[in-house]
């Protein structure tokens, strides 16, 4: 086995800080962006300002009736739903809508039943409580 | 630690981060109310505890069942 002395150590240092910084230039980058200081608080409809330009992709975890996450592309109007399959083409269970922009973060409330007619008379906001959102950026 | 405050109309807390996730002009407090905090309104630098109406359910539809039932006279 070979051992490396004092410089080669160094220079095997600088090559390794060298191809991790390469990794980070080109690499998808994730930050947690927000995080519920009170998580099983009844989160009604809102918006949450927020500068959002860098990013593309969001991951939004939420809680109740279990812990679920969810994926969502800047613009696209998102369902986020739990607990149960699709059925009749609806998400059953529990739904809350979610929209991102550049500039602010869209929640609508969260509906207990079959998302379609009549979903209007079922809003549990004490359901799909959003716990964390992670944002993703350089995604090329 | 701090946190920020997301507040509706009238101060409802609709939601709280914290500090280090605030939007740009969040009302930053240091504690927040204990239980619910939806149930309070933050006015005046001060939480005050006024929980949202319960909305009554709504009246489940009868079933085949229940119609049934009822034109047969059957009580269970």
């Amino acid at each position: 086995m070979a051992f490396l002395d004092e410089t080669g150590l160094a220079e095997l240092w600088e090559l390794i800080q060298g191809e991790v910084a390469k990794i980070g230039a080109v690499g998808a980058k994730i930050d947690l962006l927000w995080t519920n200081a009170s998580p099983t608080s009844n989160f009604a409809a809102q918006t949450i300002s927020k500068s959002l330009g860098e990013y593309t992709l969001f991951v939004v975890e939420t809680y109740n009736p279990n812990y679920s996450s969810h994926v969502a592309v800047k613009g696209h109007k998102t369902i986020m739903h739990a607990n149960n399959v699709p059925v009749d083409n609806m998400p059953s269970g529990y739904t809350r809508m979610v929209t991102f922009s550049d500039s602010k973060i869209t929640f609508d409330p969260s509906y207990n039943g079959n998302y379609g007619s009549g979903v209007s008379n079922n809003t549990d906001n004490s359901m799909m409580i959003p716990q964390k959102i992670y944002g993703i950026k350089g995604v090329s | 630690m701090k946190y920020a405050l997301n507040l509706a109309e009238g101060g409802r807390i609709l939601s709280a981060t914290y500090e280090k996730y605030a939007s740009e002009g969040a009302v930053i407090v240091d504690t927040l109310p204990d239980g619910d905090i939806s149930d309070y309104r933050y006015v005046d630098g001060e939480y005050v505890y006024e929980p949202l109406p319960v909305e009554p359910e709504p009246e489940a539809e009868p079933t085949d069942t229940d119609v049934l039932n009822a034109l047969l006279g059957v009580t269970e």
